[in-house]
């Protein structure tokens, strides 16, 4: 956790409702797998790919290939996210928190 | 704004507020309105407006959309841990045990009572190893069958959870029973029952202590943490 109390500032690029859940996440669970990403997100693996290459483009997220256990030809895909990423997603949760307990008042 | 019949209890808060104190109301004149703009304004809404832009109703309820999946995910992959419980207690409880049984061994082979041909010590080394083996194994394909990377702490949520650090503090202090226990009966005797009764102490600790550990963990990862009055749940997220 970057901070017990981050500064809200509001995020466009998180804010995209699966780049959020995404961000969530990651920021709870640590490094998990593509798969296990995707079917939590109920996406296709074309659209998680998408928001992860968004959030790897603006340095949020880190995606590591791996070898498969078992020799197998294929690569899994681990997905984390950065400091920044964390930075980034707490102080926009902290934003959203602070418009709807506002709201809420 | 339309209302929807699966709207959750916060958001229709939210709804009702906005309704009650539109301006150019009758409400208006009794007070309520200004009433509820100094309330609002107090709570950092205005701040909020100035910052983003995006304080109006709707934006809220995105808003609060937004932190309502983020429940809703944590909760759904929180479903792997519960998944896994019988497994990964089985897994704690066995390593557990064995390392009582290397505690019990202790005292036999400082004793020299197993008259054996090479150093008794080799004997404790063999089963520490062991132990530590089956430790990595249960992680490594916990972790596998979870999907998520093996963590030597627990998910944020988790670690900021009272009843969690309760159960990890007990846990602490239990976790010394079994091994004095060994250590103790190991010294007084060398009956293979002896043996077999502190493994299965350490077991039955570990393992019901492993059991409350996952119990609190899936507890805590399926609170939700959207502002809803008084009922706010606060922990790491955000």
């Amino acid at each position: 956790m970057a901070s017990d109390s981050p500064e809200p500032v509001f995020d466009e690029v998180i804010h995209a409702p699966v780049r959020l859940r995404i961000c969530g996440l990651l920021d709870t669970y640590g490094t998990v797998r593509f798969d296990v990403l995707r079917d939590t997100l109920g996406v296709s693996d074309a659209t998680c790919s998408k928001h992860l290459k968004t959030l790897a483009d603006h340095d949020y997220v880190r995606l590591d290939k791996k070898a498969c256990d078992g020799g197998k030809a294929y690569k899994v895909t681990w997905v984390r996210l950065t400091r920044e990423g964390k930075a980034a997603f707490q102080s926009h949760v902290a934003a959203l928190r602070q418009i709807v307990a506002g709201q809420a008042a | 704004m339309c209302r929807t019949p699966a709207m959750n209890p916060a958001k229709e808060a939210i709804v009702t507020d906005m309704r009650v104190t539109q301006p150019g109301t009758g409400e208006e004149a009794h007070g309520s309105y200004r009433l509820d703009v100094d309330a609002l304004r107090k709570q950092g809404v205005s701040d909020a407006q100035d910052r983003f832009g995006m304080a109006d109703t709707a934006d809220a309820l995105d808003a609060l959309d937004a932190l309502t999946a983020l429940d809703s995910d944590r909760s759904k992959l929180a479903g792997s841990y519960d998944r896994m419980r019988a497994t990964t207690v089985i897994w704690v409880a066995v390593v557990y045990g064995l390392l009582t049984l290397t505690y019990w061994m202790i005292p036999q082979a400082y004793l020299g009572r197993f008259h054996l041909p090479w150093n008794s010590a080799w004997i404790i080394f063999a089963l520490l190893a062991a132990s530590m083996l089956l430790m990595c194994a249960a992680m490594t394909l916990t972790a596998h069958a979870q999907g998520i990377a093996v963590q030597w702490l627990p998910p944020a949520p988790v670690a900021a959870n009272r009843r969690y650090r309760t159960i990890l503090a007990v846990r602490f202090v239990l976790n010394f029973i079994p091994p004095v226990l060994a250590l103790v009966v190991g010294y007084v005797t060398d009956a293979w029952w002896s043996a077999l009764a502190v493994t299965a102490i350490g077991t039955a600790i570990n393992g019901l202590a492993e059991y409350w550990e996952l119990d609190a963990t899936v507890r805590a990862l399926r609170q939700r943490t959207v502002p809803a009055g008084h009922e706010e749940v606060r922990h790491g997220i955000g």
